[in-house]
């Protein structure tokens, strides 16, 4: 159960407070696919960061099955979120001096040593990746690489799934490989949330957060 | 697949930050090892010229040019040829305050006799020497007899081998040990074969000592003074008394120029080293600077995959470790190389001695130029990388 209890952000600039997000409140329950829906700038992207133990939020508290990330040190919470939590960045990031299949194994061996080529290869095959496994980031499209982010996302088998935008940029069929996806892993078992502005993600959602503009 | 894969995968993958900042690391470890060698080279080069002169007061003869062609000997190895009347040595034994002398006797050899150049002959007393004796009994056991020879160590014939001189074979029968002074180019003989030899440079008509015969010159005079005597009043009792016959120079005056000289070398290698190793830096903090600006959102995925902010400075701590060992070894390399194959010729540019440090120091400063180069990479790199771990993971990742 992940739970957002009164959470807001601000920031200061030049002596005036900017809020990124409005005070929310909200619960998602195990093993569905949430959408957070809402216009550019409504405090998506933020919220789904603040939930993902990645930024701080300047108020509230957020509960990830009963444990608050932002209580935790940087050790701790570093090792919550390797075995807890996959994330799916906005945009193709990836680490540009690994090949696809390294990018994939690399959340598994951060803290042991980890026999983890197999499931990667085989997670690859399912992604339509088999032939790029020996490629670099830089000779990829924008659509391989947002399943190769999908692919290290759900390497460890997180209980916890948050992506940002993931059919940004990408042409239908593509949209609709990736979503599919994700509902495959919320039924699996990961509770997925996913922030988006593409309507297309509505019809994969089990749950949808509608956010407003924030004035 | 594991950490360390990633770690020298991002230095294979970022070819030119590598060559850059190991580029820096070799001129830093290069600077630092080569500064510290030539440093300490000149210091011992320096050390042993203080401890070949063996004496408090040199007494050569009276004349503009003695006191130059004694300092041409030590320092730049030229043969020279100077000689005065052997009656004064027993008037410098009465002087008040000698407690005791040494003579030698210096005669050049012809350019056509042995080697490419002439060489300097010094003669002394074996049994009653203090200045040449006691460093030739550290490298040669026994004594030189008639004809017979002990080379120095920039001389390239080997013991055993013989050195026709005016005529005369003469056996090497011993090699000496470096000394970084221009005795290293001459050979060392007893009283018999110097005046062997000074007669017979006199049969082919090259005689420095005109009519007179070998048993009658010396060409210097090296006195010890008595505990409780000034040397400098000594000094100035023989200088007066003898005044147109010899002049009495102390050795502390003749190395003087030499102790200036060295100073001054050594401030502009001090400062040169300096300048290299803050240039290095800068650059380094620069290249890293920009290179873990551009890694940025890289740092901030890491971070989000689980990677701890100290997990990430030891990452970048190692990763520029490595860079900065690779680029360190090399520059001690390359500093070694030039040092010991250069040696010489930068003796001949300074004209000062110059002698290397020995192997266990030469080790000792490889470690530490390794030190200070491969902790001064990582450090500045982590600096940088803190700077970066702190700002918030949403944020980075969202640019």
């Amino acid at each position: 159960m992940i739970k957002v209890n009164n959470v807001s952000k601000k920031y200061t600039l030049k002596n005036r407070e900017i809020f990124a997000l409005k005070e929310t409140s909200f619960s998602i329950e195990d093993n569905k696919l949430t959408v957070i829906y809402g216009k550019s700038g409504s405090g998506k992207t933020t919220l789904l960061n603040i939930m993902a133990g990645l930024l701080p939020p300047s108020n509230g508290s957020v509960s990830l099955d009963g444990v608050d990330p932002y209580l935790l040190g940087d050790k701790e919470l570093s090792l919550f979120r390797n075995k807890n939590i996959g994330y799916i960045p906005q945009g193709t990031s990836s680490v540009s001096s690994l090949t696809v299949l390294e990018n994939v194994m690399l959340p598994a061996i951060i803290y042991e040593p980890n026999d983890i080529k197999e499931k990667a290869v085989s997670l690859l095959k399912d992604l339509g990746l088999e032939n790029l496994m020996d490629s670099y980031p830089a000779e990829l499209s924008g659509g391989e690489l947002r399943r190769v982010s999908i692919a290290r996302a759900i390497i460890n088998s997180p209980k916890m799934i948050f992506a940002d935008e993931p059919t940004n940029d990408l042409d239908k069929e593509n949209t609709e490989f990736v979503l599919k996806l994700l509902k495959e892993k919320s039924r699996e078992g990961m509770s997925v949330v996913i922030v988006s502005h593409d309507e297309a993600a509505m019809k994969y959602a089990d749950d949808v957060i509608r956010m407003g503009s924030i004035q | 697949m594991s950490v360390k894969k990633l770690i020298i995968k991002n230095i294979i993958k970022r070819p030119v930050k590598t060559t850059l900042l190991s580029s820096m690391a070799l001129l830093m470890a290069f600077a630092i090892l080569a500064g510290a060698n030539l440093s300490k080279s000149l210091i011992r080069g320096l050390n042993s010229m203080e401890a070949r002169l063996g004496a408090d007061i040199i007494v050569i003869p009276e004349g503009a040019q003695s006191e130059e062609e004694l300092k041409n000997i030590y320092f730049k190895g030229t043969p020279e040829n100077f000689y005065m009347d052997k009656s004064i040595v027993s008037d410098l034994a009465s002087i008040e305050g000698v407690e005791d002398y040494s003579i030698q006797y210096f005669l050049a050899s012809s350019v056509s006799d042995c080697c490419s150049a002439p060489v300097q002959i010094v003669g002394f007393d074996p049994e009653n020497d203090f200045v040449v004796a006691p460093w030739i009994k550290d490298n040669f056991k026994g004594q030189p007899g008639k004809d017979e020879i002990i080379a120095g160590s920039s001389l390239s014939v080997q013991t055993g081998e013989s050195l026709k001189i005016y005529g005369i074979d003469c056996l090497v029968v011993g090699k000496l040990g470096s000394t970084g002074t221009g005795l290293d180019t001459a050979v060392y003989a007893n009283e018999e074969t110097i005046k062997h030899l000074i007669e017979a440079s006199k049969e082919v008509g090259l005689s420095m000592v005109g009519e007179k015969s070998p048993d009658e010159t010396v060409s210097a005079v090296y006195i010890k003074v008595k505990k409780g005597y000034d040397i400098s009043v000594v000094s100035s009792t023989i200088n007066i008394n003898f005044k147109d016959r010899v002049e009495a120079v102390r050795t502390k005056s003749m190395i003087s120029d030499t102790v200036k000289r060295l100073d001054d070398v050594s401030k502009i290698i001090y400062a040169l080293v300096t300048g290299i190793w803050v240039f290095s830096i800068i650059i380094m903090g620069l290249v890293f600077s920009v290179s873990i600006g551009e890694r940025k959102s890289e740092f901030a995925l890491l971070r989000a995959m689980g990677f701890s902010k100290i997990k990430i400075v030891s990452l970048i701590f190692t990763e520029s470790m490595i860079i900065c060992l690779i680029g360190s070894v090399l520059g001690i390399v390359l500093s070694l190389v030039i040092i010991i194959s250069f040696g010489n010729m930068i003796e001949g540019y300074l004209g000062l001695p110059f002698l290397l440090p020995n192997f266990l120091n030469t080790v000792l400063y490889s470690f530490f130029a390794l030190f200070i180069t491969v902790l001064t990479g990582p450090i500045t790199a982590s600096i940088s990388t803190m700077g970066v771990c702190r700002e918030d993971i949403g944020n980075a990742l969202r640019r």
